[in-house]
Order: C-alpha cells, then sequence, then structure tokens
C-alpha cells in the first residue's frame, strides 16, 4: 500500500511538472509569436535549464534567436543572438544525438553569418551548409524542414547566379508533401515550415 | 495506513499551494559601474518561474514556490549569479553582475605578430585573402609582402623582415619545421612559396618578438596550421595559363584527405611575353601536396605531405660575362602532428618532420663550368605540453630536436670538393601566459638550445606584456634573444662557427573596431656574432668568423578598413633604417635588400552585378643600395625606387566556376633592383654594369576554376 501511495503521489508530481513545461513552452511560443523574441528566448532558456535530458527547449532557444538574428542590424546585438544560438545547439547536442533538426538549426546559424557578411563569410560557410545539408537528408530523408531549408539556401544561390530555378521549386514543392505526411507525437517537436514553403512556392510561380 | 492519511497528506499539499501563493520577487541588476542590464534573465533554479530585466534593469515575477530557493540571474558574457535563500526574502534585490573573463574580449599579445584566419581580433588577414590579393597569384609569400615590417625583394621573392635576410624567417607548418619553404632558384631568379593556401586554415606571421616555442631564426617565424576538417567532397580543376591542376577532397566518418597535384609551365607565358631574361629551357615544374586527417575520441591526427620537382635553364650575366645555368631540383616534405587531450585540461602535442631536398646544377661559363650536386635531408621532432590551470593561466612546456645532414659534390677546374656537415639542436622551451586582469597580461618564456656541433648552450629569455586601454585600444610589449645557426653556405665550409644572436625590443599599439583595425609598431633590433667571410664570394678557403654585427630599428604602420560597402582594403607602410656589417661587407652599411620606405596598398571591390571582384594592389619602395665599384665608397649608390601596380579581376560564373585574370605592373614601369658589375675593369679602367630585372615587366595570369561536388542530390552539371 504503501508503494501505491508513493508511486501514486510520484506521479501526481510528475504531471504538475509536464503541465508545468507544457504551460511554459506555451507561454513561450505566444511571446514569439507577438514578436516579444527577448521573453521567448529567455523563458525557452530556463525551461532548457530544467530539463536536462530533453533537447527541445534548447533547440528553441537556438531557432528563436537564429530566426531573430536574420533581421538584425545592430552589430551587438547580432552578436548576442549568434553566440545565445550557438551555446542553445551545443546544449541539445549534449542532450541528445544529432538529429535533422539541430542540424538545420546549425545549417541556419551558418546561413545568418553569410547573409550578415557574404563577402567574408560566402565562400567559407558555404561548402559547410551544403555538407550539414547532405548528412540532415542522409539521416532523415522525409524531414520536410531539411528538404525545404536545402532548397531556399540552393534558391538564394541560383537567383544570385541566374540559374534556372525550375528543379529548386520541384524541391519546395515535395516539400509541402513531406510537411503533410510529416508526424512526431512528441510534444512540441518542431513542426514549423509549411506556411513558408507554401509562400516561397507562390514566389516560384511569379 | 488509511486513505485519510493519504487524503490529509493531499490536503496539506494542497493548502500549502494555496496559503504561500504568489510570492513576488523584485529587484534590479546592474554591472560593477552601477549601470542597468537590460535582458537579463532571472529564476528560481529548478522552475519555470522568473523574468527578464527591463530597460532601467528592473524584475518582478510573481511564484507559487515557497521555501529556500535559488535564484539565478544570468546574461551572456557576465558571470552567472546564483542567490539562496528564503522565498520572501528575494525582493527589492540589488544584484551587481561581474563581467566573464571571455579570452576572446581580453587583451591579446600581439606585439610583432600578425594573424591571418583565426577568429580573433587580432586576425588581419584571411586565407582567402592570399588567394584574392592582386599580384600575389596565390603566392602565400607575395600576399604577406603586403604587410608592413616586411621589404618586398623583387629578385629573390623570400621573405625579408625587419632588416633580416630571407634566410631569418623560419617556416613552420602544424608546429613543425619546413626547411625549404620556397621553390629552388638561382640568383637573381626569384622564387615562390612551395604551399597551396588552400589547404591552411590560418596562418601566423610573426615579425620579432616571437614566442619561446619558436627557435633557430634571427628575425621572424610563419606558422601555418592545415585544416582540421576537409570541406564537401568534391573535386577541383584548374586550367591556368601556367598550367594544370586538380585537387580532390573525400571524407570518411572521422577521417577525411585532401589532395592536389599540379603542372606548371611558363614556356607559353614566356614565348608571348618579352623577358628580361633569356631561358633556354622555361620554368617547368609538377607537384603534388596532401593533407590527411583522423579524428579519435580525444585527439586530432594529421599528416601533411608534399613533393614537388623543378627544372629550368637559364642564361644570366654575372660579373660582366654571360653564364647559362641549369637546376634541377627534387623536394619531398612529410609531416605528421597528433594533439590529444589528456584531460583535466592538459593538452599533448607530438611531431615529426622530414624534408629532402636535392638539387642538380650545372653552370656552363666561359672560365669555369661548374657541376654541383647537393642534398640536404632534415628532421624535426617536437612534443609540447600545455595545461590551462584557471581561464588567467596557461602554461606551455616542450623539447623538440633539429637535425640537418648536408652533402655537396663540386666539381669544377679548380677542382673537386665534397663539402658536407650534419648539425643538430636540441631545445626546451617553457611559456607561461598569466592574465593578471582581463586587461593586463603577460607571457614569459625561456627557450635553451645545445647545439651539437659547438657543444655550446645557448639559453634566450622571451617576454611580452599587454595592456588593453579600453574596448578598442591595446599596447603590447615585447622583448626577447633570438639564435640561429650559421646557413647552409658557412657550415659546409666551417663548423665551429657560433651561432648567430638578436636582440628584439617592440612596442605595439593596437586599435581595432568591428571593421577597422589600425596597428602602429615601433621596434629595435640589435644584431651580434653575425657571419663573415673573406674574399669575393664563399669558397672552402675564404676566412670565416662572427665579427658581424648590425642593428634595425624602425615603424610600421598597418590600416585596414571596411566601412565601405563591398569595398575593402588596406594599407601597409613600414619606415626602416638598418645597417649591418657581415658577409664580405668592408664595413658597416645598409644592405642591399633594405628600402628605407615601403608602401602597399591593397583593395578588393566587389561588384554585385557583374558576380565580379576587381582587386588592385600597388607596391612602392625607396631606392635600394647596391654597390658601385667605380666609387670608392662602399654599397653608397641607390636604385630609383620601385613601383609597382596590379589589377586582378575573379568572375563568379556560377558557384562552381570562378574565371580570373590577372596582370602585374599595369603601367610597365622599369625597374630595377640592382646592378651586377664587371669583375675587372674595362680599357677605360670602368667596370661596367649590368642592371638586375625581373624576369619580365609584365605579368599575365588567366586561370579558370572549377569545382565540382561529388555529392550526388546535386547535380551541377544540370545547372550549367
Amino acid at each position: 500500500m504503501k508503494t501505491v501511495i508513493i508511486l501514486f503521489l510520484l506521479t501526481i508530481s510528475e504531471a504538475l511538472s509536464a503541465q508545468n513545461y507544457e504551460e511554459a513552452m506555451q507561454k513561450a511560443m505566444q511571446a514569439w509569436e507577438k514578436g516579444n523574441v527577448e521573453t521567448a528566448s529567455a523563458i525557452f532558456e530556463r525551461v532548457a535549464a530544467v530539463e536536462q535530458e530533453n533537447w527541445i527547449p534548447d533547440y528553441y532557444l537556438g531557432l528563436v534567436n537564429t530566426t531573430a538574428a536574420f533581421g538584425t542590424k545592430d552589430e551587438k546585438v547580432l552578436e548576442n543572438q549568434l553566440k545565445k544560438a550557438e551555446t542553445a545547439l551545443q546544449s541539445a547536442l549534449l542532450k541528445t544525438e544529432e538529429n535533422a533538426e539541430l542540424l538545420v538549426l546549425e545549417a541556419l546559424i551558418y546561413t545568418v553569418k553569410i547573409t550578415q557578411n557574404p563577402m567574408t563569410n560566402g565562400q567559407k560557410y558555404m561548402p559547410k551548409i551544403n555538407e550539414i545539408y547532405a548528412k540532415a537528408e542522409k539521416l532523415e530523408p522525409k524531414n520536410p524542414r531539411v528538404k525545404f531549408e536545402k532548397a531556399q539556401f540552393d534558391l538564394g544561390g541560383a537567383t544570385f547566379f541566374g540559374k534556372d530555378t525550375a528543379p529548386i521549386c520541384k524541391e519546395i514543392e515535395a516539400s509541402i508533401t513531406l510537411f503533410d505526411e510529416f508526424e512526431n507525437d512528441t510534444p512540441f517537436y518542431p513542426n514549423w515550415g509549411k506556411e513558408q514553403a507554401v509562400k516561397a512556392l507562390e514566389n516560384c510561380k511569379n | 495506513m488509511n486513505f485519510n492519511y493519504f487524503f490529509s497528506l493531499l490536503a496539506l499539499l494542497f493548502i500549502q499551494q494555496v496559503s504561500y501563493a504568489q510570492h513576488e520577487i523584485s529587484g534590479t541588476v546592474t554591472n560593477k559601474k552601477q549601470e542597468p542590464i537590460a535582458g537579463a534573465n532571472i529564476y528560481l533554479k529548478g522552475t519555470y518561474d522568473g523574468a527578464i530585466s527591463d530597460e532601467n534593469g528592473h524584475f518582478n515575477f510573481t511564484s507559487e514556490e515557497t521555501g529556500m530557493h535559488i535564484l539565478v540571474i544570468s546574461f551572456l558574457s557576465f558571470e552567472t549569479k546564483e542567490i539562496s535563500g528564503e522565498i520572501t526574502n528575494f525582493k527589492n534585490l540589488q544584484v551587481t553582475l561581474v563581467e566573464k573573463f571571455d579570452a576572446l574580449e581580453a587583451v591579446v599579445i600581439n606585439a610583432g605578430s600578425f594573424e591571418a584566419g583565426t577568429t580573433s581580433e587580432a586576425s588581419v588577414l584571411k586565407p582567402l585573402d592570399i588567394v584574392t590579393t592582386a599580384g600575389s597569384v596565390g603566392n602565400i609569400i607575395a600576399a604577406l609582402e603586403t604587410l608592413p615590417g616586411t621589404q618586398s625583394v623583387g629578385e629573390d621573392g623570400r621573405l625579408f623582415v625587419r632588416g633580416g635576410d630571407a634566410s631569418e624567417t623560419q617556416t613552420f607548418v602544424d608546429g613543425l619545421r619546413v626547411a625549404q619553404p620556397y621553390n629552388a632558384s638561382v640568383r637573381n631568379i626569384p622564387s615562390r612559396g612551395r604551399f597551396s593556401p588552400y589547404l591552411f586554415k590560418g596562418m601566423s606571421f610573426s615579425t620579432g618578438g616571437y614566442s619561446a616555442e619558436y627557435g633557430n631564426a634571427l628575425s621572424s617565424v610563419l606558422v601555418m596550421d592545415t585544416q582540421d576538417e576537409a570541406e564537401e567532397d568534391n573535386t577541383e580543376l584548374s586550367f591556368m595559363s601556367l598550367g594544370l591542376g586538380i585537387g580532390k577532397t573525400k571524407n570518411w566518418e572521422k577521417s577525411s584527405i585532401t589532395l592536389n597535384a599540379s603542372y606548371a609551365n611558363l614556356g607559353p607565358y614566356q614565348s608571348l611575353i618579352d623577358q628580361n631574361v633569356k631561358f633556354d629551357k622555361p620554368f617547368q615544374s609538377i607537384a603534388g601536396e596532401a593533407v590527411f586527417r583522423n579524428q579519435f575520441k580525444n585527439g586530432l591526427l594529421k599528416v601533411y605531405t608534399a613533393y614537388d620537382h623543378s627544372a629550368f635553364n637559364v642564361e644570366q650575366p654575372i660579373n660582366g660575362t654571360t653564364q647559362t645555368v641549369d637546376l634541377k631540383n627534387n623536394n619531398f616534405y612529410v609531416n605528421t602532428s597528433y594533439q590529444h587531450s589528456l584531460g583535466n585540461k592538459w593538452h599533448l602535442f607530438g611531431g615529426i618532420s622530414y624534408g629532402n631536398s636535392q638539387n642538380d646544377i650545372n653552370i656552363n661559363a666561359e672560365e669555369n663550368d661548374q657541376l654541383v650536386d647537393d642534398t640536404e635531408n632534415s628532421f624535426h621532432v617536437k612534443a609540447k605540453l600545455s595545461k590551462r590551470f584557471t581561464d588567467k593561466i596557461k602554461l606551455n612546456f616542450g623539447a623538440e630536436y633539429f637535425n640537418t645532414d648536408f652533402e655537396q659534390s663540386y666539381q669544377s677546374e679548380a677542382g673537386n670538393f665534397t663539402p658536407n656537415y650534419t648539425s643538430g639542436l636540441f631545445s626546451a622551451f617553457t611559456e607561461t601566459d598569466i592574465y593578471f586582469t582581463q586587461n593586463l597580461a603577460a607571457k614569459v618564456g625561456l627557450r635553451a638550445t645545445q647545439d651539437a656541433l659547438l657543444e655550446e648552450v645557448y639559453v634566450n629569455p622571451r617576454l611580452s606584456l599587454a595592456y588593453k586601454i579600453d574596448k578598442n585600444q591595446q599596447i603590447s610589449t615585447a622583448f626577447g634573444n633570438f639564435r640561429q645557426q650559421a646557413g647552409q653556405d658557412y657550415l659546409k665550409f666551417n663548423q665551429d662557427l657560433f651561432q648567430q644572436k638578436a636582440t628584439h625590443y617592440i612596442l605595439n599599439y593596437q586599435f581595432s573596431k568591428t571593421s577597422t583595425t589600425l596597428r602602429a609598431e615601433a621596434y629595435f633590433k640589435e644584431y651580434q656574432d653575425l657571419l663573415t667571410y673573406t674574399g669575393n664570394e664563399i669558397t672552402y678557403n675564404s676566412n670565416f668568423s662572427n665579427a658581424g654585427s648590425g642593428y634595425a630599428k624602425g615603424i610600421d604602420i598597418f590600416w585596414r578598413d571596411g566601412h565601405f560597402k563591398n569595398l575593402d582594403y588596406w594599407v601597409s607602410y613600414s619606415f626602416i633604417d638598418s645597417e649591418r656589417k657581415y658577409q664580405n661587407y668592408p664595413e658597416k652599411v645598409t644592405p642591399n635588400f633594405v628600402a628605407n620606405h615601403n608602401l602597399s596598398v591593397v583593395s578588393k571591390y566587389w561588384i554585385q552585378s557583374l558576380r565580379s571582384q576587381a582587386g588592385f594592389t600597388y607596391n612602392f619602395n625607396s631606392g635600394r643600395p647596391y654597390n658601385n665599384p667605380n666609387t670608392s665608397d662602399f654599397m653608397a649608390a641607390k636604385t630609383k625606387s620601385y613601383h609597382n601596380l596590379s589589377f586582378n579581376w575573379a568572375y563568379l560564373l556560377s558557384k562552381q566556376q570562378i574565371l580570373y585574370v590577372s596582370v602585374s605592373n599595369l603601367l610597365g614601369t622599369k625597374n630595377v633592383f640592382g646592378y651586377d658589375y664587371s669583375n675587372t675593369p674595362n680599357a677605360s679602367g670602368n667596370y661596367t654594369a649590368k642592371a638586375i630585372r625581373p624576369t619580365a615587366d609584365r605579368f599575365f595570369f588567366v586561370g579558370f576554376f572549377w569545382t565540382i561536388s561529388d555529392n550526388k542530390n546535386r547535380n551541377q552539371l544540370d545547372q550549367l
């Protein structure tokens, strides 16, 4: 009987904490949606500090800072965002094996560096990014974000060099199918990108 | 146990939560100067409750937690602070955060040295800069000559640093010596660096005051590191006006290999462009390099190897007559290094390098035919341990052994000689980096060398200090004693010569801000025990001694600025005053390789609409001394000043294809490096002169570089 109660109590506390995790993540997501990057980043950071075996909060901490960095003009802020994103990625990799989602995040961090300083970083990181996407594709061929982000990256190159973008648009189209098929039951598992893909495909057709 | 107990327990839990709900936690976060820190993350450890500080550093949040807790205040680049206490006491807290000791932000000990390709702010040149600097044509040495402190000596091509001659620079790859870093050449035909810049991730070029880890160099060390990891799998093809090249990169799970091979032939170029020198057989070379890397759990193994064979035949004026020189050279170099993390912040480095160079030289002259064959075998073994005791103290120590075995066979009408020597240098070094604060650091080193030929031990101290004035400025100083054994030309005839000595004093100021760097460095260098000989040139019957001495002093200025969109440029200026008595100089004079004023301006402009990078490089140096035997003053005449404006254009046809065009000396300036005088006066009693000029006034280069990715998922060929 004693054990039953203890087990029961344990379940309750587990449930309480899970609810808390969900609430906190939810709160961060809402802040992010409202464009409140700093708050979202801070909450993800707090959650990541508690969740010693869950890479997802770190992933979002990295993602929120990386996506924000694309639009950052201030050099100091940019440096901080990149530093946060890189630290988060490292922290996530301590908690889990390398996976496609984390590889996409890594590629995005390098992409920020290229967009912010194409002259010095272009040649330096372009091969690196190609390598990361190739690795991610091998790891999870059906991951829609890998397919889409890789296509986006190739699209940038093709537009720059005035090459035909039709084959890349086909890849984007294929990624949309993958987005529809993608399933993962883990709460808060990365699930973004379809909207961007649909938009990118529209741009392709224009 | 009954259910009542259980319910009461639950109730208790519930009541506790309700009754102690909503504790307010509040306070202000500032730095040491009481300035508010915005954006700090404040939270109760182990919970999700927290907030971020606002513009005034204020934070405020509520929590339903009770009892003892730890409040965490964290902000990037600051030490994270933890306050433990009763939750009810976390009200109106005044939190002061202390800046983290950050190696990247800390003062950099950099008097004398230029970093290239590292991420630190001290980095002034990126590897790519070497390839895209107009006039360098992929030659690492030519790109380094756009840095202050160097002298560009056009007829030699090697690195001359701060009043020192080319033999005073020692080159290292992955910490190990490269005995023959330059292509073999003969007098007045410039040589090139042997290395392909693409294989190196970074380099550190020191013009003085360098670390105790490096020795047997009087003036300068060039330290290059091969890349730790390869880029994606690919094949690289190059088609150049001077030859062909192929490269291949292949990655495996833990290891990778990068190979390149090239064939160069200057024949077509020499037949198109007027040459100042007559080549009977154009310069030809076949060369290959390979880098293999293997990652272990806590270690990294790297093997770098290079081979080249080069040959040419040239007619050259000497002492008033003409001789033909035929040269064939074989050069092989291999170096293996291993780095290992031993844990507890101990780090081990071990490596070995071997170089074999063979020259086959035939000289046909009116008076004296000479056949010279020589072979040099050089070994370097090194082991180093480093330990980081704290963030602020780092110790480095190790030992190394240089071994050189040289043998020559010399045949001429004067007789046959086989000069040879074997030398061994055993050295031990230790060095400590101490950061007293983030703004004040010192590097203290000691190097002891035992010279086997002399049975003598030399002890050389090195000391550097650096102080960071503010975020953007720092000053540093360096002092050191440097020794170098006598060169091959001397040792093959006399093995009792002391090591030569130089003492460096350096004061450096650096201003750096995001894309702007200003460096100004003043130095004084004193030479002692320089080598001298008697007679017109070094022969077996010259009298040798260590009676020479000299000095060099000057100011080097470097400015690089990236403020203009798409334009990158740097300016180097050096002023030097140097005199020395060495070789067979009758008195102390400014040597013929020193020009008092040197200026380089390098610019690169990215034209987005043309997907091109255009670049100009301008080199200027004031006249260099030469000896005119028609006057009684030794080395008192001066050449006119040197000008060279080079241009290059790189056009990106696609992500994988680059078309590259480069022209040196656009303005066609007739540069003169010096004069070669006849040995005997003519009928009217004058020594006749022949100008030493560049092999050609202009140099053209056209190349097409094509990278084919092996990534099967993306077919580049489809995109063409």
